[in-house]
């Protein structure tokens, strides 16, 4: 599947939401874990080598399990295929979870999800549209009731 | 060029610390027996890992080089088309033909996991998208428009050969683009994607073209609004302005639904009522989205797709 590199650079030097030095171990079997600067910026994961401007890899957020690993550290793995984990480790508990937490609300999809949620929600209460303020009551991402799951 | 050996060279790579540099130091320096030897002593070496994507046969990967404290210098790396010898990579010196700026950012420097898309592609297969449909595309290096059947979902556009694909043929990331119409080009109902720039290289135009006004009209409206970063923004408002009600009304706010991330995230078992909701919600859901009718000639695939619901969708 082809995709452009540069439109990916282009994201990893966006503001992120969390930037941390990690250690990282992929999923292939004897991988080592290594020392990596990890940095979530909207529904995508860059990591980097420490020393280094441009990231090694992203990984898509969406439709991925974060799961908690003992100690202090936690993996990814996708829907798809569950036994590929991707695994991290944090320096505290602490760190695991404020990861977990914002991995978790990483995906387009759970941001969509919420929205509607909230739309609804604020209209049943108020009787109107919270979005009509901002135009975009008509789209179709946003639907009530269409829940794209 | 005396004294300069492969094994000076290497040791220039590692000094400059650069990451390809340190992945062709990864395959032990071997010398192919009967293979060519370039001038200076240098070796082809065996490749044990490349960062994927694999450069192709002939491609040119080029490093700035410090070879005879002269910075001028460029190595260029030729792939070679020996398979049956194994992947060997052949250096040479050469004078550099353009700035070192421009050079770099030909480098291949990132993966992206690929798994990690086409699992979110082909997991949403059954779920509506934000849009989809046939759109012209003009080729990167074969300038002639493509019939492609795009996808998108939320700020990933894939496109694909044919409906059915499996695979797409590509993706185009859709964060902080400019989408205009195209005035002017060989094809009516033309747009252009255009992606962010990157250090001084300008970003990648990518052309298309709608079948008629109406497509035009709506691919326009859907793409521009399809980046996360407005969603980013939406939400907190929406969620304080949540919030704030729920004070208001004496009511305990309650938390979005999670969905397919749901039983992902369930640290503690859930009582059956809880998930007895939650499902029966979707299935709710999803019986709604089947019976809806079929919004432009998807074919026969899709509708038979969207007849059997998903109860296992988490």
């Amino acid at each position: 599947m082809r995709y452009n590199e540069k439109e990916l650079q282009a994201l990893s030097r966006q503001p992120a939401e969390l930037a941390a030095e990690l250690g990282m171990r992929g999923p292939k079997k004897g991988s080592v874990l290594k020392r990596r600067l990890v940095k979530l910026v909207v529904n995508f994961l860059f990591y980097f080598r420490t020393d280094e401007a441009e990231p090694v890899g992203a990984l898509l957020l969406e439709r991925c399990r974060v799961t908690q690993e003992e100690p202090s550290g936690f993996s990814i793995s996708f829907l798809e295929d569950p036994e590929r984990k991707y695994h991290f480790a944090c320096c505290s508990e602490e760190q695991c979870q404020e990861w977990m937490g914002a991995l978790r609300r990483a995906s387009y999809e759970f941001m969509r999800r919420s929205l509607i949620f909230y739309r609804n929600e604020i209209q049943k209460m108020t009787g109107k549209d919270p979005l009509e303020q901002f135009g975009i009551s008509e789209e179709a991402r946003f639907k009530l009731g269409g829940l794209k799951a | 060029m005396a004294g300069c050996g492969f094994n000076s060279l290497l040791q220039q790579l590692e000094a400059l610390g650069r990451k390809w540099g340190r992945t062709l130091l990864k395959g032990a320096p071997r010398t192919m027996i009967g293979g060519p030897k370039w001038d200076s002593g240098f070796r082809p070496v065996s490749l044990s890992r490349v960062e994927s994507p694999f450069p192709r046969v002939g491609q040119e990967l080029c490093a700035p080089h410090h070879l005879f404290g002269n910075p001028a210098f460029l190595l260029r790396v030729q792939f070679c088309p020996l398979p049956l010898l194994g992947s060997a990579l052949l250096f040479s010196l050469r004078r550099p033909r353009m700035a070192l700026g421009g050079l770099l950012s030909d480098w291949i420097t990132m993966k992206l996991h690929q798994k990690s898309v086409l699992s979110f592609f082909r997991g949403c297969r059954t779920q509506a998208p934000d849009r989809e449909g046939i759109l012209l595309k003009k080729g990167a290096r074969n300038t002639s428009y493509q019939r492609r059947w795009f996808i998108l979902r939320g700020n990933l556009l894939f496109y694909l050969e044919n409906q059915a694909d499996h695979t797409p043929l590509g993706l185009i990331l859709l964060e902080n683009c400019q989408v205009e119409p195209r005035l002017g080009a060989t094809e009516p109902y033309a747009f252009t994607i255009l992606t962010p720039r990157v250090e001084g290289t300008g970003g990648r135009a990518y052309k298309l073209a709608a079948e008629n006004q109406e497509e035009l009209g709506a691919w326009l409206w859907a793409l521009a609004g399809a980046s996360c970063r407005q969603l980013v923004v939406l939400l907190p408002t929406l969620e304080a302005q949540y919030r704030e009600l729920c004070q208001a009304a004496g009511q305990e706010p309650s938390s979005p639904p999670e969905g397919c991330g749901f039983l992902a995230t369930l640290s503690t078992p859930s009582s059956f009522q809880e998930l007895h909701e939650h499902f029966g919600k979707e299935i709710r859901v999803l019986q709604v989205v089947c019976r809806r009718p079929q919004a432009s000639d998807n074919g026969s695939n899709r509708s038979q797709a969207e007849e059997e619901p998903e109860l296992n969708s988490c």
